[in-house]
């Protein structure tokens, strides 16, 4: 199974923000695909980017990385970054790195921020 | 939690190669490819690592360790072969067995840790924090380290309760 089967990315713009909607498993085989789509045009122009994690069933440290990296690079351009809740397992990796509490998460990938 | 089980660091000379013999043979009836208390060997590179977790999430299904335990195992076996494959040559072994009360995972590879302690203090949340072991550490019961110039070699202990 190639490592662009195991993860999908979806970009759609609503209103004011990026959703980007992951689905399958992120690891240290396709996060340069995330990084990619992170890096695309099409969000640079929104108030907010939205990572939607919903359809997240695995997530692991370089993952975790390039979720980070994405944040930063929201926060350099002026940009309200936010995550959904994943799977399970990606709220456990979460919890055990520390970095849920740092992360800015929303219900839903459509929640108004305040 | 880690909590309880203090981490050993060994040199890989000390460690045994093959775990230590246990009685009893095949249980009857058990899948052919993971013979219970037998050592089961699987070299990886950097395509294996989807193929790696859903091997290691069978097993421990089929030796019936709790989901959610399995879930960390599998991560911690992941972030390790990660590791291999990012700093310890691009390839590695892992070799899985069970004890009475434990599945037991070991990862060897080529590289050599430049600090055995790594990953015992909780990263922050920047992006470029290394935590591969520092998840390890957290979810498994006990992971001792040995590196040394013949390699590094990771050796997880999970327990069923």
């Amino acid at each position: 199974m190639g490592a662009t089967e195991q993860l999908h990315i979806d970009l759609r713009q609503e209103s004011d923000r990026v959703i980007v909607k992951l689905e399958g498993e992120l690891d240290m085989a396709n996060a340069p695909l995330l990084q990619s789509s992170i890096e695309s045009p099409d969000l640079s122009g929104t108030k907010t980017v939205v990572l939607d994690l919903q359809g997240l069933t695995f997530l692991d440290s370089t993952g975790l990385r390039i979720i980070l990296a994405a944040r930063e690079q929201c926060w350099r351009r002026g940009q309200e970054f936010a995550v959904t809740p994943g799977s399970q397992q990606v709220q456990r990796l979460l919890s055990v790195t520390g970095v849920g509490e740092h992360l800015r998460t929303i219900a839903t990938a459509d929640e108004v921020l305040v | 939690m880690a909590a309880g089980s203090p981490d050993a660091v060994r040199p890989v000379a000390a460690m045994p190669a093959v775990p230590p013999p246990r009685t009893g043979g095949p249980v009857p009836g058990a899948a052919p490819d993971v013979p219970r208390g037998d050592l089961w060997e699987i070299p990886f590179a950097a395509e294996d690592l989807y193929e790696l977790r859903r091997l290691v999430a069978g097993w421990a299904a089929r030796e019936t360790m709790p989901e959610e335990a399995a879930d960390d195992l599998v991560l911690s076996v992941h972030e390790l072969a990660t590791n291999s494959v990012r700093h310890g040559g691009g390839v590695g072994m892992l070799r899985l067995w069970r004890t009475v009360e434990a599945l037991v995972c070991e990862v060897q590879d080529a590289g050599r840790l430049s600090d055995p302690s790594i990953g015992s203090e909780q990263p922050g949340d920047a992006a470029a924090e290394s935590r591969g072991l520092w998840i390890a550490r957290q979810l498994c019961d006990l992971v001792e380290i040995g590196t040394g110039p013949a390699g590094t070699l990771v050796r997880l202990h999970k327990r069923f309760v």
